[in-house]
């Protein structure tokens, strides 16, 4: 009996030094903000022997393998230790907010990845330290344009040098060779034109989803062009009257839709499914090389071919950013050149990493770079840097996308 | 008398199917090759991918660790916290005391997402944030519940008579308490612990907002894979959060009834 006694103050004492070891390492957080390196080479001066932490959407298997393959060891070969901490960027966002309201000056996320729509709530509450630019980042000076317009503006929001490019996206189709014949549905107009002639093989994901979104903003682009809706205000009666004929368009898809329209797929991933099937002749992505990862991974074949719409299709850029509570901003500065540097790049290109186009300008691209795209484009059903570059529109402003996403879904998905 | 028991079987089949099929389908997800629409099955069965990625896989390794870490110091600090409060909502009266056992399932009712945010916020200023005990702080509120309602029904059921009987002997407060109580209560414990160690193995949002990703466990890892539909991982992860979930449990409900039935 005695010895049971004794089983449960052993519990109650491990649990008073449990509620100590909480308390002790539960760090002190440093009055002072941690300041940006005024040159790079400072920065790795202060970054060694540091941890840098990567906070981001970590649902991309390929990406995640990147930043652990490729980029963690070539921050070990500066000093740094690379942590990845996959967080959606919504609570990322809550959490720097916390941070902000409580006046804490240092909190835990070095690097983000961020863009469009978070991006410009980000900038209104001012939470992303600057200016990060080619002043800082090699790398950004020596491969990218400052006069790139996805340097110069996100989604149309001004990016004051809050944020550096890292990874180019965008969209494109892919079809399926034999059941579009090798006849592609380049327009609106030619799309509409199949559906009716074949009802039920085609359908798009459902917005607020990321790229079923972007393909109703691409049919806004087609129906009454990009500069439209550019112009347009960003209330729902002005984008309301400007994207009527878009609507008007969809609505005249709908019944040739799978399933008569009643119905959409709720993720990309359930309608590459579908594609793989055949039980609908097209999907899309915002990954140029989309046809060739999932051609590796068996999901697609060699039926599958990109293709953009001849007016284009929208692209954009993936970003990084420092929020101002950084503790460690050498550390960060060095992680965000890392990213960047050719290397990385090159590997990225690698259908095991995802096969991402580099955010470099046209211009400055490594040629071996440049080579590599069109030969994937060869044998893997993609498209060339020629192509993709000369098809490319900008976004609009992450403002504007909800906006026409609850249009969409007031006078298309319930229209009747 | 032949109608019944078949009557029960159908019932017992559909319950069955019921639970188990969502089941099937994950592990299927886990081990499946070459799974294609209109197929009900997969093409081939390759449990190599599973147990590849379970030894190579460090994160998987390393988030199960986070996992018992947490689940571990949860049900400790869950158990001193509902066992005093159950004892006192069993067996003793006080003012206020049936407000008191409604609040106690307050953290089920707010919203999580309005609760969480507004923890991390003071968590933050308290500089608790992204520490252990921060962490299975916030895993202890939502286990509370379950806990104290699992106890609380126990002792109900046992009534305080043998309390009182010991004490009126002259058994000293601690020795009624250690060789009365706690003995009559290990079923309400062997619940409480069971549960608590589900709710804080489920736990996501709040592990990662409070724990600021530094404690990665498995819901951590698996829920970005089920949203970017990479289910195959998703069901990997899936699996083995149903074996390290569902093994203990059996171990412990077994080891507790034979124990029980030797005494």
């Amino acid at each position: 009996m005695k010895k049971r006694k004794f089983l449960y103050l052993g519990l109650l004492l491990s649990l008073c030094l449990l509620v100590l070891w909480g308390c002790g390492s539960s760090k002190k957080a440093a009055d002072t903000a941690d300041k940006l390196p005024t040159s790079y080479s400072q920065a790795l001066k202060d970054a060694k022997g540091k941890t840098v932490t990567y906070y981001g959407y970590g649902g991309s298997d390929t990406q995640n393998k990147w930043l652990d393959e490729v980029v963690a060891p070539m921050m070990k070969a500066k000093g740094v230790t690379l942590k990845r901490v996959p967080m959606d960027i919504d609570t990322i966002l809550n959490k720097l907010t916390n941070e902000k309201e409580a006046n804490k000056t240092s909190g835990n996320m070095d690097v983000l990845w961020i863009n469009g729509e978070n991006f410009y709530n980000a900038k209104k509450l001012n939470l992303l330290d600057g200016p990060v630019d080619g002043k800082i980042i090699p790398n950004m000076a020596k491969y990218i344009n400052s006069s790139d317009l996805d340097v110069k503006k996100d989604m149309n929001v001004a990016i004051d040098h809050l944020e550096v490019p890292y990874g180019n996206a965008q969209f494109v189709f892919v079809g399926s060779q034999s059941m579009f014949n090798g006849d592609y549905p380049t327009s609106a107009e030619k799309m509409l034109t199949w559906a009716k002639a074949n009802p039920g093989k085609l359908t798009y994901v459902a917005p607020p989803d990321f790229t079923g979104s972007a393909f109703v903003r691409n049919i806004i682009y087609e129906t009454v062009g990009y500069k439209a809706l550019n112009d347009a205000p960003a209330t729902k009666a002005g984008i309301y009257k400007v994207i009527k004929p878009s609507l008007d368009y969809l609505n005249e898809l709908k019944p040739y839709l799978w399933s008569e329209g009643k119905t959409y797929p709720k993720t990309t991933a359930q309608m590459d499914k579908m594609f793989a099937d055949h039980q609908i002749a097209m999907t899309f992505s915002y990954n140029q090389m989309y046809a060739a990862t999932q051609k590796k991974a068996g999901v697609f074949t060699d039926d599958a071919q990109t293709f953009v719409f001849d007016k284009g299709t929208i692209g954009n850029y993936n970003y990084l950013a420092i929020p101002k509570t950084a503790p460690d901003k050498a550390a960060a500065v060095v992680l965000i050149n890392t990213m960047l540097s050719q290397k990385a790049q090159t590997e990225r290109l690698k259908l095991k990493y995802g096969a991402v186009v580099p955010p470099y300008s046209a211009a400055k691209m490594p040629s071996a770079m440049t080579e590599k795209i069109n030969a994937t484009a060869e044998t893997d059903h993609t498209l060339t840097t020629q192509t993709l570059a000369d098809k490319r529109l900008p976004e609009v402003s992450g403002k504007k996308i909800p906006i026409i996403e609850s249009l969409w879904k007031e006078y298309v998905l319930n229209a009747d | 008398m032949s109608r019944k028991v078949i009557q029960r079987s159908i019932i017992i089949i559909i319950f069955a199917l019921l639970i188990l099929m969502p089941l099937a389908v994950i592990v299927f997800l886990s081990v499946g090759q070459q799974w294609h629409y209109p197929r009900l099955f997969p093409g081939s069965l390759d449990w190599g991918y599973y147990f590849r990625q379970l030894t190579t896989n460090v994160e998987l390794l390393s988030s199960l660790r986070a996992s018992l870490l947490l689940a571990g110091g949860t049900i400790i600090l869950t158990l001193v916290i509902a066992y005093p409060t159950a004892i006192a909502l069993a067996y003793y009266t006080f003012p206020g005391k049936r407000l008191f056992s409604v609040c106690v399932y307050l953290p089920l009712i707010v919203p999580g997402i309005a609760l969480l945010t507004n923890i991390d916020f003071m968590m933050i200023k308290y500089s608790l944030t992204g520490t252990f005990f921060g962490v299975i702080c916030v895993h202890t509120l939502f286990c509370l519940p379950y806990a104290v309602k699992l106890l609380v029904d126990n002792l109900v059921l046992l009534k305080n008579r043998y309390e009182v009987t010991g004490r009126n002997l002259g058994a000293s407060p601690w020795q009624t308490f250690f060789k009365i109580t706690l003995p009559l209560s290990k079923p309400g414990l062997q619940g409480a612990l069971m549960m608590t160690y589900i709710v804080s193995m489920t736990q996501y949002l709040a592990t990662l907002m409070v724990g600021n990703g530094n404690y990665l466990t498995l819901s951590v890892r698996m829920f970005p894979f089920t949203q970017e539909g990479k289910y195959q991982i998703a069901a990997v992860y899936g699996v083995t959060f149903m074996l390290v979930t569902l093994v203990p449990l059996f171990i412990l409900d077994s080891l507790l009834n034979r124990q029980r039935k030797r005494g």
